[in-house]
């Protein structure tokens, strides 16, 4: 089950926060190999995790730490698309309204788990959070900067439009694509439904070969 | 800086997404991509027709029949070195490119395509959370894309590609095919080797019971033996590796 994290109660969280830091530095920096400027070591958090923030975290209670979490910004506040990444915007300037947040440091530990179901379920639990967060809150679209994995799989999900077109500069060769995509009552529906179908969902990803068998890293 | 093609990206993307029919789809994509020199699209799902026949995946071509049919028959997929290419890698590319790794059989798969007017084209690959699930394919003959021009037939490529998926599946190789969890464990034994007799004294039960195991799995899989019931199980990472 997912923790929404909000400005007004963070200090019920600080544990969750802390370790939400580290589980992002864990991913991100040593798994993805990112350069993060001006992070302490082992521990991720940047000018982009304001007092604005909202974060939806999942705990595994086995594990006593997080294994997933989401940041999401105001965009009528500096966020990483107008600070950053404003120039990826190619075809359409990115959103800044009330109504839309940018969602970024999307990260799920996928090296603890064996097992692509529940690796699966605690992605739909991150994805359920953070849709749940925009619908009761009036946020009807999310922006972002994906990888271009996440971008077709989010196209299962959310209905997205790009912002711009992918760029490639960083040494791994993938593309970033910065996307904008529609939250609304049916994107939940899709979301508990996929949940609620985790076994056929992932079954299904596995023969069309969309997903590895074993999710543990090599 | 926005691009000058942005409304004619949008438009094709937004065209596709709101699309209810797979003609649509191909109509708003057709148009989008001639702008940019192509005339032939060929896209699809990326699996091994030895295995699957092409009419149980994802295939939406403009290419001549007699073509489609010449690379059905003698399965040029499996030495396309696009489609080959495609399978590794990150980015779109142009077919010339792919001639770098081509085998004598793949140069003669390309040379094929280009008999029927087909001289040029680029594949953009589309990628799932592990790997490449399908590719587009667009052909042509004088193209002169730019790197944003690039980018942007990607981006409407992937938008055909995900919507053309979801009008047209799931696909019958998509379905699924349940195997026991007994049936499952035995297969499993047999891709290490194991002879019926092992498997029987492993899981302790008859070696005619794995034998009738196998079979059922085999009947499942629209398998023809043992070692295809095997490789296609491991394919279909049904089994470890």
């Amino acid at each position: 089950m997912y923790q929404t994290i909000t400005p007004e109660n963070r200090a019920e969280h600080t544990e969750t926060i802390e370790s939400m830091h580290r589980n992002r530095y864990d991913v991100c920096v040593r798994q993805w190999g990112w350069h993060i400027p001006g992070i302490e070591p082992g521990y991720d958090k940047d000018q982009f995790d304001t007092r604005h923030t909202v974060y939806i975290t999942v705990t595994d209670p086995n594990l006593r730490k997080v294994v997933a979490s989401t940041r999401l910004n105001p965009t009528t506040e500096p966020h990483m698309l107008s600070e950053l990444f404003a120039d990826y915007c190619t075809l359409q300037p990115y959103p800044q309204r009330a109504d839309t947040w940018e969602c970024s440091r999307y990260v799920i530990d996928r090296t603890l788990y064996n097992d692509p179901v529940k690796e699966f379920k605690i992605r739909c639990n991150l994805g359920i959070g953070m849709t749940q967060y925009c619908i009761d809150n009036g946020i009807t679209q999310l922006s972002w900067l994906t990888h271009q994995r996440l971008f077709n799989l989010a196209r299962r999900v959310w209905v997205t439009e790009p912002l711009g077109a992918p760029v490639r500069d960083t040494p791994d060769g993938w593309a970033w694509i910065p996307a904008v995509s529609k939250i609304n009552r049916a994107t939940n529906a899709r979301q508990r439904e996929r949940l609620a179908n985790a076994e056929d969902v992932v079954a299904e990803l596995i023969r069309t070969n969309s997903i590895r068998k074993t999710s543990r890293a090599a | 800086m926005i691009s000058k093609n942005s409304e004619r990206v949008l438009g094709a993307i937004r065209g596709i997404q709101n699309a209810e029919t797979s003609g649509d789809v191909q109509r708003i994509f057709s148009d989008f991509v001639e702008f940019f020199g192509f005339t032939h699209i060929h896209l699809g799902q990326l699996v091994n027709p030895a295995n699957v026949p092409q009419s149980d995946i994802l295939v939406v071509s403009t290419w001549p029949d007699e073509l489609l049919t010449r690379r059905s028959e003698r399965y040029d997929l499996m030495h396309d070195p696009v489609a080959l290419g495609a399978l590794r890698s990150k980015r779109p590319f142009r077919w010339q490119k792919a001639m770098e790794w081509a085998t004598r059989r793949g140069q003669k798969v390309v040379d094929q395509a280009r008999d029927y007017g087909i001289k040029d084209g680029y594949i953009f690959p589309v990628h799932s959370i592990d790997s490449v699930s399908g590719a587009v394919s667009l052909g042509g003959d004088k193209l002169d894309l730019s790197r944003s021009d690039l980018g942007e037939v990607e981006l409407v490529s992937l938008a055909a590609y995900a919507q053309l998926e979801n009008l047209l599946g799931p696909f019958p190789y998509q379905r699924l095919v349940d195997l026991s969890v007994r049936e499952a464990e035995v297969i499993q034994f047999a891709a290490a080797g194991k002879t019926n007799r092992d498997i029987a004294a492993i899981l302790n039960i008859q070696p005619d019971t794995v034998n009738k195991t196998i079979l059922r799995a085999a009947a499942k899989l629209g398998t023809l033996n043992r070692a295809h019931t095997v490789a296609t199980a491991i394919a279909k990472n049904m089994i470890f590796a």
